[in-house]
This record gives C-alpha cells, structure tokens and sequence, in this order.
C-alpha cells in the first residue's frame, strides 16, 4: 500500500517538473517572431514625414511634455515640499536607464513607469498621485523615458515577473472582439502590409509614451493597447490593468534589445 | 430527490430556451461543397448597395482588399485585389466567405460578417450583432460578382 502511494508522489512530482520545464522553455529566444536582426521599430514602418517630425527636436510635439516633464520633476509637489529631483539626480539614485526595465515587479506585483511614479508621489513626497493618463504623469513618464533614449529596452521576465509574461503572451494571441482578432494576427504576420492607409509596424512600444497626431496628444502604452482593442471591436480593458500590464511586458520583451526612442512621433 | 427532479427539468429548461434563443437572432444557413447556395433573405440583392456597404466603413473592405475603378488613394492589401473575383467565384460561393470565412481558413483575418456566437470581449455596442445584416450581405455579393475582367 505505502509503495502504492510512493509511486503516486513520485508520478507527481515527476510530471510537475515537467511543468516547470515546459514553463521555462516558453521563452526560449528561439520563440520569439523576431530574431534580434528582424527586430525593427515602429518608426522603420512609419511615413518619411512622420518619421522626420520624429527625428527633429524643435519639431517633435512629443518634446512639449518631456520639457512640461522635466519641469515638474524640479518643482516641489505634496506635503513634504520635496522635487523628484531632490532624491534623483546625477550622484543620486538616478533615473538614467530606469524606463527600459518597466514594467516590473514592485512588492509582488507588475506596474509599470507611470504606476511606479504615482508610488513615489505617495510614499516619498506624500503627495496625491495623478490620474492615469492624465497630462502630468504623462509628462513625468516622457520626461523619464526620454532620458533613457538610446539605451536598449531590457525587460525582465524571470522570477515573479514569469507568471505575467504567461498571462501577456496568451492575450497577445487570444482572438478578440466583433472582428474576432489577436495582437499576432497583425504585428506577427502581417508587418509591412497596408491596413488602409497605415503600414502594420511589429507591434513594438520602444518609442512609447507616443505622441498621435490624430489625437494631437501623447498617448501611453495602455491608450494604444485600448485602441488597437477599440478597432477589433473589442471591450477595451482599463488603464492601469494588470493584463494590459501583462501585455505590456510580453511585448516589451519581444522588443528587449530595441532602442528607446520616446516620444515617438505616429499618425 | 422531489428538488432533484425540479432542478433537473428547471436546468433542462434553461438549456433549452437559451438554445433556441441563439438559433433566433440570425437566419440558419446550411454550407455545402464550399458554399451557401441559398441566399438569406428572399429578396434580391441591390448590386448599388451594395457597393455603398464595401465601400463605406460599414463593410471596411477597402482596409484590407483594393477594389477596381475605385480611386480612393488609401486601399489596404492584407487580403487578395477584388479585380474579377466576379470571374473566379459563384455567388454561392461569395456568400460563404462573407458570411463564415473561418469555414474556409480557420486563421483568416477576414472578419465573418454574419456571425455573433464564439466570439470573445465584445465591445458592448456590438455584442449580438453581426457586423453585416443579412441583406446588405446579399446586396455586397451581387455587387461582387459584377466585378468581372
Ligand atoms: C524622498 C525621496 C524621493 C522623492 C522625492 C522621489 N523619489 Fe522616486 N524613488 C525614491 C527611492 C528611495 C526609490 C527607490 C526605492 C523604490 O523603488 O521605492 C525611488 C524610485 C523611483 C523610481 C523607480 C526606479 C527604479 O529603479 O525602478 C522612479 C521611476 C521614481 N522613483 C520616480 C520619481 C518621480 C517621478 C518623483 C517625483 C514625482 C520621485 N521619484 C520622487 C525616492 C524618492
Ligand atoms: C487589424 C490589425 C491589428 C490588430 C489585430 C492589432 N493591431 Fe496594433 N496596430 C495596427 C496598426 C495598423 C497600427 C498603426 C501602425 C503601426 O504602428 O503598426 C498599430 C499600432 C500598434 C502599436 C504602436 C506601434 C508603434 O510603433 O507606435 C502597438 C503597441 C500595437 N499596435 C499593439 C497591438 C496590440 C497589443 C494588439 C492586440 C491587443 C494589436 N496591436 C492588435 C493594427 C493592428
Ligand atoms: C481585416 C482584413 C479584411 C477585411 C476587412 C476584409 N477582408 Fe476579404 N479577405 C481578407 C484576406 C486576408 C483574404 C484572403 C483569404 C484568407 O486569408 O482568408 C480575404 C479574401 C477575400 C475574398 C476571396 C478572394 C480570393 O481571391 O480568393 C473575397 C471575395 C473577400 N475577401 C471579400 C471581402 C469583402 C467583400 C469585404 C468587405 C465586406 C472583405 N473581404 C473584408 C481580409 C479581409
């Protein structure tokens, strides 16, 4: 009877090894849609004009929030009458290269660069976080993505962070919506093609925040996700949701290696 | 066993109902060889409106597919050009891949555009609708099989 029951645990534990080995194989690099060669950013897919808006400084609208950004960062905000800058600067826990890490996992949980920059508000200067998408966290996050530009996106997946990789890389190919499409069936298979007017980029959030010319605003990477959900005719989720959380990170790792290239400059 | 027996029935019931509640909402449709050889409606197909259907937002052809002697600068070509598709299939067959492409390729990015059940998240504005009614999908296909070379 005890081998009996021997033999079942050690079944168990066997095909639950298994498990974890077929866990840790669902990111080999092999899987990903890109080899780093084929990775191309967003704006290799946009037009010449839009990717020459981008590239001038004076003309990128996106700039207005990085400046309105770097701004706020000196300004003394909340009850403690303390700036962002008082605790980060150049000797001093610096932001530098901070963006091409998020989202990541803070006390358990995914969150990524806007979400994170509310946490401080609260917790270090003890001041009211800003609403989601709201104009002066959006201009915090571009100011502190923009000074990473140029430093490769490099995300990490490991440990706690695993399970919401799991969760964004099922969304990203999880059919949605009255059109009945998945994130995959564009920016996998159909990079370079035309959807209308637009050529289908990879799909990569390197040069997010973003600034839409359409909205004539900066737009974050939950916006872009509720509007690519918005044309499937999908129920958006969200933003701030932890599975648009989890897409984020499932498609930021697909673009680990992309240089940053906040604010992007997009029709 | 007395509430056993009611739940039973009150289960079977629910089942029922709700199975030919999801019959009712669109108008049952058989697929032979490929095709749907019975048009939807009794009613036949107006080929102008349908053109205004495949041509407006409504039916969104144009985001994926170009369609000839139209000179809208902005055609996508995810899909096949419509040039002489009029040549190439019957309507019988036209009606099958509008109505349910997945029949076809079951990883189509063509939307089926009569088809409510099996779909996931829909928008709240547009759950239990098909994206087409029934008529403007006979109206688009007699306009498709006018596109002859
Ligand atoms: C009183 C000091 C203090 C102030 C003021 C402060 N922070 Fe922080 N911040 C910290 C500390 C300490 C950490 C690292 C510990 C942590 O992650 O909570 C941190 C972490 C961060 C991180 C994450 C860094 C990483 O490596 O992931 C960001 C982003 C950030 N702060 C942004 C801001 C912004 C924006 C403001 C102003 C709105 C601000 N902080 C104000 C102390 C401060
Ligand atoms: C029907 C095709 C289609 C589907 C499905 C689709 N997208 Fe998009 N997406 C586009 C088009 C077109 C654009 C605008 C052109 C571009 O940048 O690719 C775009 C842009 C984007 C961008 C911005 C890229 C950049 O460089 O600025 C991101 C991020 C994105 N999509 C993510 C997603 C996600 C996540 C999903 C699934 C929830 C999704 N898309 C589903 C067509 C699609
Ligand atoms: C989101 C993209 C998309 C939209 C919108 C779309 N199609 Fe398609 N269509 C395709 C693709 C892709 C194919 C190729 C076959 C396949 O992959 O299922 C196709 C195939 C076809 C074919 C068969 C062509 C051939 O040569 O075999 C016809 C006819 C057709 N579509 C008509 C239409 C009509 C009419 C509309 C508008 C009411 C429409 N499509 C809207 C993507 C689309």
């Amino acid at each position: 009877m005890s081998y009996l029951i021997k033999f079942f645990f050690a079944l168990i534990l066997f095909s639950s090894l298994d498990l974890v080995a077929e866990e840790k194989s669902n990111y080999k690099n092999s899987e990903k849609p890109y080899k780093k060669s084929e990775l191309k950013s967003g704006s290799y897919f946009s037009r010449e004009e839009t990717r020459a808006i981008e590239l001038d400084e004076f003309e990128n609208p996106g700039m207005i929030w990085v400046e309105r950004g770097s701004e706020l960062f000196n300004t003394h905000i909340g009850n403690n009458n303390i700036a962002c800058s008082n605790c980060h600067n150049k000797n001093n826990n610096s932001l530098i290269g901070v963006a091409t890490t998020y989202p990541k996992i803070y006390k358990n949980k995914l969150i990524n660069l806007e979400q994170k920059i509310n946490i401080c508000l609260d917790n270090n200067m003890n001041a009211e976080p800003y609403l989601l998408e709201s104009n002066n966290l959006l201009s915090l996050s571009s100011f502190i993505t923009y000074i990473s530009r140029g430093l490769p996106m490099s995300v990490s997946i490991e440990a706690e962070a695993q399970k919401y990789f799991n969760r964004g890389k099922e969304i990203y190919f999880e059919r949605v919506g009255q059109m009945n499409l998945a994130c995959n069936q564009c920016h996998d298979n159909l990079a370079g093609n035309y959807l209308r007017a637009e050529k289908i980029s990879q799909g990569h959030i390197n040069g997010f925040p973003s600034y839409l010319m359409r909205w004539e605003n900066i737009a974050s990477v939950h916006r872009r996700f509720q509007f690519c959900n918005n044309q499937a005719r999908a129920e958006p989720l969200k933003i701030g949701h932890d599975d648009y959380n989890a897409l984020q990170l499932y498609i930021a790792w697909r673009g680990n290696g992309l240089l940053l290239e906040s604010p992007s400059v997009r029709r | 066993m007395c509430l056993r027996t009611l739940i039973i029935i009150i289960t079977n019931i629910y089942f029922l109902v709700s199975y030919v509640n999801a019959n009712d909402d669109l108008i049952s449709y058989d697929i032979i060889d490929y095709s749907i050889p019975y048009s939807l409606t009794n009613r036949e197909g107006d080929i102008k409106n349908g053109r205004e259907v495949a041509l407006s937002r409504q039916g969104n052809c144009l985001a994926c597919h170009k369609v000839p002697m139209h000179d809208d600068m902005f055609q996508g070509n995810i899909g096949p050009s419509l040039a002489g598709i009029g040549n190439r299939y019957t309507i019988a067959e036209l009606r099958l891949r509008l109505v349910n492409p997945y029949v076809l390729n079951p990883d189509s990015v063509m939307p089926a555009f009569y088809k409510v059940r099996g779909l996931k998240r829909v928008d709240k504005k547009y759950t239990e609708k098909s994206i087409l009614s029934a008529q403007d999908i006979e109206d688009v296909i007699s306009w498709l099989a006018t596109l002859k070379d």
